[in-house]
């Protein structure tokens, strides 16, 4: 049988009946970048807290003038002072001392350690250090004294423009809304808490004469931007949503604005006019946003298509930097540099399998949503598929998995991820799906891995020595040898991993008692010293992190 | 190894290590809190932490200050809350946070008076002997301004502490008012009584 025979059974496309537009340059792409109105607000308004401390910083007029405005102010509020209300002012202003505040850090550090949402918890970081360095160093500069000719009622420490306690506070509850609080409704309600928290603080702190009006309102301006801006830009919602549902965090959410650029996107630069977008097989996809994708046409079709943005960008990177530290540059580890290059190499990939005849999904191109932030990959879906861990498994699709490895040899190409997952029954043909991890020019290492882990998947599902039997008429006994010597629990899916370790058999000690020859077992730690001074690097790099880090827990952040 | 692979690694450390810097350290020096050349200062910017040092300890008739280190000693940074106002400075040999200069309302002075006292009013107390770091203490109406030296015996105290002076609290009142054209003051009217 030829293995291309399965690659042709998705309806022809159909195109739009609108012709294809092309974008004008001035218009922004399906899903532009942004920081949202509000975010631009609060950029203004820090700017401007920026400029006003400069000119406190290099004018003594300008200094003098706010001392004298802000003196006007807190005598209307001295003259309000009676014993009850100082003692509410008390109160209200707890939620600004340094115990509050490291209560409050440490919780959200606990809760995000435990819902393991680490890009929360570093944007949390980052922006709460940089509100508390920034601000003292802010204070320090200026220098301005503690509000002049009022007894000040409550502890204070240090100069006090911008106001570090309303500042800190202001940063720490933002970030928690951010990092704690889903999206919605709920968000802005816990954004209405914040708002009279920071109030009511700021009013207990001026009436106490801790601060003047102005250091309140600056160090609350100041202690929101920050965080705010981080969380828009380094974790938006939208790529790093806020949920306590159990399952991978990876997936976009692909509705709302994002489900329209894609309905958009397809549209204008593919033209397929999509009539229905749902999320598609997300249990066994980590690395991307899989799609299944409802097309107009005649009859209507359905296609494939990944949505991949940085967050997978990122993923690749750490998993390439962590096979390089745990095995050493088996092969190329190199990562992508661009969310682009990383789409144009899975379209560039699949075409490649499918011009050497391999039975691919049939690729329809790349879909734009953000330039160099987000792309989709569209691809031929197979309806009615069957992961080959669940389907019949015969002779016939036997021979159709062995050809598959027998046809990328031949070609000098290698999947690298042959799990069950990739390799779909549809129609009693094998299909080949997921080449994102495809290598032209492998290793003799990685065919040979690649046939290891393809009669290891056929074996999950039959005996291994029918696909033995059947490997013999493709491939000989040394080069079966040589596959499962160079096999072992790290080289196989971790997918494929764990079907064979719930089925309770040593499949691969079935294969290797049956070959009349085994092999002494390929040796996969690959040591450089380039390796060496990476795992040194990492090491002490994490020894550093954890011994700053003791700090943040133990002190006070004031 | 490309250095982007390390950048996340790097930027976490860089804050992590940023923060404990904010902790531990504090905040970046002040300025010196330097004395006036009689009844003036000869550059403004330096009043404000004397100003900050006032409020801290609101019944101090006298406030610490300095008038000229010896060659050697430098400014470190500067500490106030409410209750204390600190100031260090470091030595060439001992490195930093040699020598500190506190602020309090009150203090229990030990040794011997010794004299002559630096200003009137102020009476001068200093720590005889011992191995560790001495104090040299100076009690007035409304406070008290220990120096801590943390220095080989053989070190002169009394040369540094000679850079050190006093300013009154009246004289910084002053430079507050004259700074608002008499519209501010350091402290507030007598009669102006927070609850208790």
């Amino acid at each position: 049988m030829g293995p291309a025979a399965g690659a042709s059974v998705a309806p022809v496309r159909v195109a739009a009946s609108r012709p294809r537009r092309r974008r004008p340059s001035g218009e922004p792409p399906p899903l532009p970048h942004r920081i949202n109105v509000s975010g631009f607000f609060w950029l203004g308004l820090v700017l401007a807290v920026a400029g006003i401390w400069v000119a406190l910083a290099l004018s003594a007029t300008a200094r003098t003038a706010l001392d004298i405005a802000d003196n006007a102010a807190l005598q209307r509020l001295v003259d309000l002072r009676t014993a009850w209300l100082t003692r509410l002012m008390k109160v209200l202003g707890a939620p600004a001392t340094g115990a509050a505040l490291q209560s409050l850090w440490l919780i959200n550090l606990v809760l995000l350690v435990i819902w393991r949402r680490w890009r929360h918890l570093l944007v949390w970081l980052g922006a709460g250090l940089a509100v508390v360095s920034g601000g003292e160093a802010v204070t320090v500069t200026i220098q301005r004294p503690r509000p002049l000719g009022v007894e000040i009622l409550a502890s204070w420490k240090g100069f006090a423009m911008p106001s570090l306690p309303l500042a800190v506070l202001a940063a720490f509850l933002v970030c928690t809304v951010y990092a704690l609080v889903p999206a919605g409704r709920i968000r802005q309600q816990a954004k209405i808490v914040v708002a009279v928290l920071l109030v009511l603080a700021a009013l207990s702190r001026t009436y106490l004469a801790q601060d003047s009006p102005s250091d309140a309102v600056l160090g609350i301006v100041f202690g929101v931007t920050i965080p705010l801006l981080a969380f828009r830009l380094l974790a938006p919602n939208d790529a790093f949503p806020v949920t306590y549902r159990r399952g991978r965090t990876a997936h976009l959410d692909v509705s709302g604005s994002r489900d329209a650029a894609i309905r958009h996107a397809l549209e204008d630069q593919l033209c397929l006019i999509p009539t229905e977008l749902k999320p598609f097989g997300l249990e066994g996809s980590g690395g991307s946003t899989p799609l299944r994708v409802g097309v107009k046409g005649d009859p209507d079709y359905v296609v494939f298509a990944k949505l991949y943005s940085q967050t997978h960008l990122r993923s690749d990177r750490w998993y390439k930097l962590g096979r390089t530290l745990l095995y050493g540059r088996l092969e190329d580890e190199k990562a992508f540099n661009t969310v682009r290059r990383l789409v144009q190499y899975e379209d560039y990939a699949l075409r490649l399998l499918r011009d050497a005849r391999l039975p691919v999904p049939r690729p329809y191109g790349i879909a734009e949503l953000t330039p160099e932030r987000e792309y989709l990959v569209v691809m031929e879906f197979f309806p009615g598929s069957e992961e080959i861990g669940t389907a019949e498994v015969d002779d016939d699709i036997i021979d159709q998995g062995l050809a598959i490895v027998r046809r990328m040899w031949d070609a000098g190409l290698a999947h690298r991820d042959i799990k069950p997952a990739n390799l779909l029954v549809h129609d009693g043909r094998l299909i080949l799906v997921d080449p994102a991890f495809a290598q032209v020019r492998p290793s003799p290492w990685r065919q040979a891995v690649d046939l290891a882990n393809m009669m290891l998947v056929l074996a999950l599902r039959t005996e291994t020595s029918r696909v033995l039997e059947r490997a013999r008429r493709q491939f000989n006994d040394d080069e079966i040898a040589e596959a499962f010597a160079a096999t072992r629990g790290i080289t196989m899916p971790s997918q494929l991993r764990r079907m064979v370790r719930a089925q309770g058999r040593d499949l691969h000690g079935e294969f290797v008692a049956q070959l009349p020859q085994a092999l002494p077992r390929v040796r996969i730690q690959r040591w450089s010293l380039r390796r060496i001074t990476l795992s040194v690097t990492v090491i002490v790099l994490f020894v550093l992190a954890v011994i700053a880090a003791v700090p943040l827990i133990v002190n006070s952040p004031l | 190894m490309r250095p982007r692979r390390l950048l996340p690694l790097v930027a976490a450390l860089l804050l992590a290590t940023g923060c404990s810097a904010s902790l531990d350290i504090g905040a970046p020096p002040g300025r010196l809190p330097s004395c006036p050349v009689g009844d003036d200062w000869p550059e403004k910017e330096n009043v404000p932490p004397i100003v900050l040092m006032a409020q801290a300890v609101p019944t101090a008739s006298w406030l610490p200050c300095i008038t000229a280190l010896p060659a050697g000693i430098t400014f470190d940074d500067v500490d106030t809350r409410n209750g204390l106002g600190r100031f260090w400075l470091s030595s060439g040999r001992e490195g930093k946070h040699a020598i500190r200069v506190a602020l309090t309302r009150e203090c229990q002075p030990e040794g011997d008076a010794a004299e002559p006292n630096p200003q009137p009013g102020i009476t001068r107390y200093v720590e005889l002997g011992g191995s560790g770091p001495r104090e040299w203490y100076h009690v007035f109406r409304g406070g008290c301004i220990s120096y801590r030296f943390d220095l080989p015996t053989d070190t002169s105290e009394a040369a540094i502490a000679a850079g050190l002076g006093f300013v009154s609290r009246a004289a910084v009142g002053r430079w507050v008012s004259d700074q608002s054209d008499g519209r501010l003051r350091l402290d507030p009217p007598r009669n102006q009584d927070g609850p208790p």
